[in-house]
């Protein structure tokens, strides 16, 4: 599965699929300048750091740290 | 998640309130039954808001946002404390603490409830919808609430003019009613811009609650009009009032679960 849809597929739990897509889409361009399609594994780490803003937001910063280390070991296993 | 359960529970005590209500009304019961039933509503709103507050750290944004909420409960619940009619009996200015203690409980609401609304953005969600179809809602929601609790806002006007600092107190009141219930559509537009995701629970019980609160001020604003006797009006009102109360109590329980199940590793 590309890259995109596993940390897509790992938001989506939380954030919903509106939601999901639209973060990894407007935080890839924004973070690595990159199409979603285009993103790599060196990516990732800028990407979760991207999405570490909302989270904090939505659901506090210890919980948002760990779900942000649960995506980077799927999506980098 | 049983999304049941949250719903459930609201609508089983209002259900258990109206029969109550009906089985004990004309009893020397009655009264007693509805002081300890709201009682115990708002205190169960305070603990469950309290327990959102308790899942997030200092510094974290929605932790003020509970916090304040809760202490919109726990200054009413202040307030009840000095109806006791032991209080007459002391030298305390008791209208004025009354007053103050809710225009105290109505900043925290509408504090709490802008934090809680603007969450989104603070975020930086994308809501659903267009632009337009957004300030629509946000403009019926104004209207509505308008309706519902401006009249009360010229009355308790009235009374102020008349020299009477009770209306200080009512007029605060219905302010803040109004613009908390306001924000009733940013917290609809949050939860359905998180729909399908955990974390858009909370959401959609703080709107069951704000709808609540709603119908609590448009029951005790036109019913009366609509020539309903003066139990209907208090029974109506009540059953909304532990809406408003027991769902803010769910929010709060399942912004605490959500929160603690999104911490866990999954697999």
């Amino acid at each position: 599965m590309p890259i995109h849809e596993d940390m897509q597929k790992a938001l989506e739990s939380y954030l919903g699929h509106h939601n999901a897509i639209n973060a990894i889409k407007t935080f890839s361009q924004r973070t690595v300048g990159k199409a979603p399609e285009a993103l790599t594994r060196e990516d990732v780490p800028h990407l979760l750091d991207a999405l570490r803003p909302m989270l904090n937001t939505l659901v506090g910063q210890d919980t948002a740290r760990r779900i942000l280390d649960d995506i980077r070991r799927k999506v980098l296993a | 998640m049983r999304i049941g359960l949250w719903v459930g529970v609201p609508l089983l005590w209002a259900a258990l309130l109206v029969l109550g209500d009906l089985w004990l009304f004309g009893t020397p019961a009655h009264p007693v039954f509805l002081r300890i039933e709201i009682e115990l509503a708002k205190t169960l709103s305070a603990a469950g808001m309290f327990a959102a507050a308790l899942s997030f750290r200092r510094g974290d944004y929605l932790r003020r946002a509970w916090i304040l909420s809760a202490m919109c409960m726990v200054f009413l619940l202040l307030r009840d404390v000095f109806l006791i009619p032991w209080f007459e009996k002391l030298a305390l200015p008791i209208d004025t603490i009354r007053g103050m203690l809710v225009v105290l409980a109505n900043a925290s609401l509408v504090w709490g409830t802008f934090l809680l609304a603007r969450a989104w953005k603070v975020a930086g969600l994308e809501l659903p919808g267009t632009r337009a179809s957004r300030h629509l809602v946000f403009a019926a929601a104004v209207v509505w609430t308008l309706l519902i609790a401006g009249p009360a806002i010229v009355s308790n006007f009235q009374t102020l003019l008349r020299g009477d600092p009770e209306g200080l107190v009512g007029m605060a009141s219905s302010i803040g009613d109004v613009a908390a219930l306001i924000l009733i559509a940013p917290l609809l537009f949050t939860a359905l811009a998180l729909r399908g995701g955990s974390l858009s629970l909370p959401w959609w019980l703080l709107t069951a609650s704000m709808v609540g609160w709603l119908f609590y001020d448009a029951t005790l604003e036109m019913l009366p009009y609509l020539g309903a006797s003066p139990h209907a009006v208090r029974l109506t009102s009540e059953f909304f009032r532990a809406l408003g109360c027991l769902f803010g109590m769910s929010a709060g329980l399942a912004q605490t679960r959500v929160v603690r199940a999104a911490g866990r590793p999954s697999g």
